[in-house]
């Protein structure tokens, strides 16, 4: 399996703070990695670095063997389409409906019939448990409906990478546990490659292969959940011992 | 020094935010080959912009020409020329206070409403959320909007110019003595004397009307898609693009006006 997502020495300044410094790891195709770390510690920002919404100071960041800071509009476009992001909030187009949400993307870019596009949609919201809310909009369903109704526009094309803001964020444990099994079913149905953001130790390790911990803009320390859990490492020690669940 | 730095702050906000604007209005015009596609979008915009609007904008347009046709018509009856009011609210509904009027309402009305809703997508994640499913916003949201007020700014001109009209006829007949038949013929007069096919006075306030409705809009939505910060960036992107807007019309006003008026004669 080779690599799909690699970040070498990645530094980015916001105002007078250094949001990444010096951030660096590789996703290998098909795999779920996990960066852990606390708030204001640069995991969204990463996020938003791979999918080319704001641009590094230095550093190199590959994706799918593009280098994302030098594409221009029309390559990023067209590398987006065979990625995913969930944001935190699900981000879904509050005057549209659920249905309508999902369909967007499919109405943007491809020539497919309404009943093509009605096939995949419903699909795609069956796959996220969401078959009762098509018709709501935004403002009427629940802040884990909106995540999975996001989710659900993320499957709907067909992505081979996908990308999760803090998943679990605000959610009660048993929606976050729900969360946590549509990934893991996403994951091992579609194969696709994963990075999700969290602060949740359950989380981290309920859907990840591999976890990161970063600090202060970079990566203080990574493996698999295995050997997270057996780290002596102080920081992994403090954070699996104080984590959030 | 602080007060340089802040002064020096603003003045590059000013200028940046001048440049984003044009930038955008730039990528609305490329975008604008897609309006076949947006025809939805399109209706929607227009009957929210252009037919919600027609209620305020009819009040406000017969109010206008009766204050015009009141407070003209009062220093004319001094010199006994009251039969020229209709001649007078006319030229004036058509050339400036049609255009003006109905471009400050979109603005204050349209304008905050487009900066507010665009803006507050902005803070909520809908604009990167569009740009991760590689949904251009400027032809998603832009487009259609710049698009609509364009059509629907002189379209709701032509009826404050109407309204406004029949509201100085109004005061014409009831306060100055002034028969309906002759106001009528006056404004009749005044309207056709350039000779042409459409009148000057007309063409040249719709035009007025035209760059307003596009401004605005264009305006509203720049100011909306660099909001941050929550519900105060919002706040302070519906503010922004009102002041703007309502700069925007007075300047482009007097322009335009010295354009067609002096400088083509």
């Amino acid at each position: 399996m080779g690599v799909v997502i690699k970040l070498t020495d990645v530094y980015k300044r916001l105002g007078d703070r250094m949001v990444l410094n010096g951030m660096s790891f590789e996703v290998e195709e098909g795999k779920t990695f996990v960066i852990m770390g606390g708030s204001g510690g640069g995991k969204s920002v990463t996020l938003k670095h791979i999918i080319g919404l704001m641009k590094p100071d230095s550093g190199s960041i590959e994706v799918q063997g593009h280098e994302v800071p030098s594409l221009d509009r029309e390559g990023l476009m067209s590398l987006r389409r065979h990625m995913g992001y969930l944001f935190q909030s699900g981000a879904l187009i509050n005057w549209l409906t659920v249905f309508e949400n999902v369909a967007l993307p499919l109405r943007e870019h491809t020539k497919l019939t309404n009943i093509e596009i009605r096939e995949k949609v419903m699909d795609a919201i069956r796959m996220v448990e969401l078959e009762h809310a098509v018709d709501l909009l935004p403002g009427d369903i629940s802040g884990g409906m909106k995540k999975r109704a996001g989710l659900a526009r993320t499957l709907v094309n067909d992505p081979k990478i996908i990308l999760y803001d803090e998943p679990n964020a605000g959610l009660d444990p048993v929606m976050s546990e729900t969360v946590n099994r549509i990934i893991r079913q996403v994951q091992s149905k579609l194969g696709v490659t994963s990075i999700v953001v969290t602060h949740r130790r359950a989380c981290a390790f309920s859907v990840g292969d591999y976890i990161a911990l970063i600090d202060k803009g970079r990566v203080v320390a990574q493996g698999t959940p295995e050997q997270m859990q057996t780290s002596d490492h102080p920081m992994v020690r403090q954070f699996l011992g104080s984590g959030v669940d | 020094m602080g007060f340089l730095n802040d002064t020096g702050d603003f003045a590059k906000r000013q200028v940046l935010g001048a440049g984003f604007t044009v930038d955008l209005l730039q990528r609305t015009f490329v975008q604008s080959v897609f309006v076949p596609r947006k025809l939805r979008a399109l209706t929607d915009q227009m009957f929210i912009m252009g037919v919600k609007t027609i209620p305020v904008v009819s009040v406000v347009a017969v109010f206008a020409g009766m204050i015009l046709s009141l407070q003209t018509g009062i220093e004319l009856q001094k010199l006994s020329q009251q039969g020229m009011i209709g001649n007078i609210v006319a030229i004036s509904m058509c050339r400036e206070m049609g255009p003006f009027i109905t471009g400050l309402i979109l603005a204050a009305t349209i304008g905050s409403a487009v900066a507010a809703e665009i803006g507050t997508m902005a803070v909520s994640e809908e604009i990167e959320a569009l740009e991760v499913m590689s949904v251009d916003p400027v032809r998603y949201l832009v487009m259609p909007r710049v698009i609509a007020l364009a059509i629907m700014c002189p379209l709701l001109t032509i009826l404050a110019n109407c309204i406004g009209i029949l509201g100085g006829g109004l005061v014409a007949q009831n306060s100055l003595g002034v028969t309906w038949q002759y106001f009528w013929n006056s404004v009749v007069s005044a309207m056709t004397k350039s000779a042409s096919y459409l009148p000057k006075d007309i063409y040249v306030g719709l035009f007025k009307s035209l760059v307003f409705g596009v401004s605005i809009a264009t305006v509203g939505c720049s100011s909306g898609l660099r909001a941050g910060g929550g519900a105060l960036g919002v706040g302070r992107a519906v503010q922004q693009a009102v002041v703007n807007s309502v700069l925007l019309i007075i300047i482009l006003g007097y322009l335009i006006t010295w354009f067609f008026y002096i400088f083509l004669g």
